[in-house]
């Protein structure tokens, strides 16, 4: 079928669809520019697996860094604008409190993990191309985004103390599993290690193999998945479901532009598929350490399903972005845990 | 709970050094290891089992009652057992496998039981020399012996106590 690209608007905004020769909308284009062109208010009845194809769809081209510049600049949403009044009563009157208890574990790593990958990133700035440096200013003001709306969720929803943004990540912390400390420390060593030489190649690919393929691309969208699902199926928590769709749409620019350092690393020096090799031996090492059993189920999710799900987000990437692994690397992601400290 | 007293052995002396190699040694009691997964244990003990790495621990600043700083305690591994504990100087302690460096301020906050799996992760404890992929491939084995380490009674300051005060994490 010969496809032929149309223009127009939808609400408004302008639009391309792929239309088929008998002039029918393919729905996967449509529902990708849908994603790609929500409002914050609109997002809300965005299915978090069509953001989730979203981020694959543009995996096997990768746009260019000032490409994911102007698409924040059209997707940049305002945390204030939430309102969790809604939330707040789902919370106390529709949620039991097993329900609460493992969405305040599952999410307790993501408050943390974006506070983290907020502090983390602006080293990474300091060295790359000026093209990759005004993209990644604008990824640091996403993640520092995401750190405030997990503080409004922690107090406005889940009612912890607190008057600083230190004083509720100190709060939430007690729910983070011990093993958060494996990716997350790793990250913030990695960062220590690029502090010394922000340009030096293979600090900058063993950097980008944790942050944006395992931290981002894999964790993060488990984690995404698993409790917009739940939001989703038991139409809950409106203003969480909105603003982390929202993030996840954020996430797919973070991991594009990830995959793209990763790939021209790659392309301009084979070697540094052994950074790359290096860095996921030792992630995957320690994902076989489990210190909490987290209710999965309460959410709807069984620890396979979730196990098949971050096998899924590895290797989608992997292959999408043309990185081949070693047999012992393959047998580490076929024992992968379902272990999602730090989401 | 603080684990600071008047008559315990001051922090970097020889006596609180031994102390914290049988405490790292023995490893948690089955009362700390019930509080996780035996998973958590097992992946630990696993990576244990063939340690022969050493740890140099840092302390820029100890005051000057202590012997002043740097001071530098270190842990040699073998086999997984914790075999040496020694006070040393600076050219022994940089031939450690790992060198680990904290603030005299962050160890005061790791005796007063702060966790030391977040204190890596805000650089409170810092790698500050070693392979970082390496070390973590060990880091909750590394994490735990941390926390023994921080149960373990010392005297840190000449009035013996802790200021109480939780410092930021960055």
């Amino acid at each position: 079928m010969k496809a032929v690209l149309e223009r127009g608007t939808v609400e408004g905004r302008p639009h391309a669809a792929l239309t088929g020769g008998d002039g029918m909308v393919t729905r996967q284009e449509t529902v990708q520019e849908r994603v790609a062109n929500s409002t914050l208010a609109q997002i809300r009845d965005v299915d978090i697996d069509d953001v989730l194809d979203y981020l694959h769809a543009d995996l096997k081209k990768l746009p260019d860094y000032l490409d994911l510049y102007r698409r924040y600049l059209r997707q940049r949403w305002d945390v204030y604008e939430l309102d969790f009044g809604q939330d707040a009563i789902d919370w106390r009157t529709r949620m039991s409190a097993e329900e609460r208890t493992a969405f305040v574990a599952i999410s307790s790593g993501f408050h943390h993990g974006e506070r983290q990958v907020e502090v983390e990133l602006p080293v990474f700035m300091l060295g790359g191309s000026e093209e990759s440096k005004i993209y990644m200013s604008s990824q640091i003001e996403d993640e520092a985004r995401h750190t405030i709306f997990f503080d409004r969720f922690y107090r406005e929803v889940v009612a912890l103390p607190g008057t600083s943004i230190q004083d509720v990540l100190d709060a939430s912390y007690p729910h983070v599993s011990e093993t958060f400390v494996g990716p997350f420390g790793l990250l913030a060593h990695q960062a220590d290690e690029l502090r010394r030489d922000p340009e030096d190649p293979a600090a900058r690919v063993r950097y980008g193999t944790t942050y944006f393929l395992w931290i981002e691309g894999v964790l993060a969208l488990s984690v995404m998945k698993i409790t917009l699902s739940y939001c989703r199926t038991r139409k809950l928590l409106p203003a969480y479901y909105s603003g982390f769709t929202a993030t996840c749409r954020d996430e797919a620019r973070h991991v594009q532009g990830g995959m793209r350092i990763l790939r021209d690393a790659v392309q301009s020096d084979p070697a540094m598929l052994h950074e790359i090799h290096e860095t996921l031996r030792t992630i995957l090492r320690m994902n076989g350490a489990v210190s909490r059993r987290l209710a999965l189920e309460s959410l709807g999710w069984t620890p396979e399903e979730v196990r098949r799900l971050m096998i899924r987000q590895l290797t989608m990437k992997l292959s999408d972005v043309g990185i081949d692994l070693p047999p012992d690397l393959r047998e580490q992601i076929d024992r992968l845990q379902p272990e999602l400290a730090g989401g | 709970m603080p684990t600071t007293t008047t008559s315990a052995p001051a922090l970097f002396s020889p006596e609180w050094a031994e102390a914290v190699r049988d405490a790292v040694d023995r490893g948690p009691s089955d009362e700390l290891r019930a509080e996780k997964l035996p998973t958590y244990w097992e992946w630990i003990d696993e990576v244990r089992a063939g340690y022969d790495d050493s740890w140099a621990l840092v302390d820029p600043d100890l005051p000057a009652e202590f012997g002043g700083g740097p001071a530098h305690l270190l842990l040699q591994w073998e086999r997984g057992r914790c075999t040496r504990a020694a006070i040393v100087g600076p050219e022994e302690a940089a031939g450690a496998t790992y060198v680990l460096r904290a603030t005299h301020e962050a160890w005061r906050e790791l005796l007063d039981g702060a966790d030391a799996g977040r204190m890596l992760i805000y650089r409170r404890v810092r790698l500050e020399r070693g392979d970082v992929l390496q070390f973590f491939r060990g880091v909750y084995f590394v994490v735990e012996a941390l926390a023994a380490l921080g149960r373990v009674p010392a005297r840190l300051d000449e009035v013996g106590r802790l200021t109480g005060d939780r410092q930021a994490y960055q």
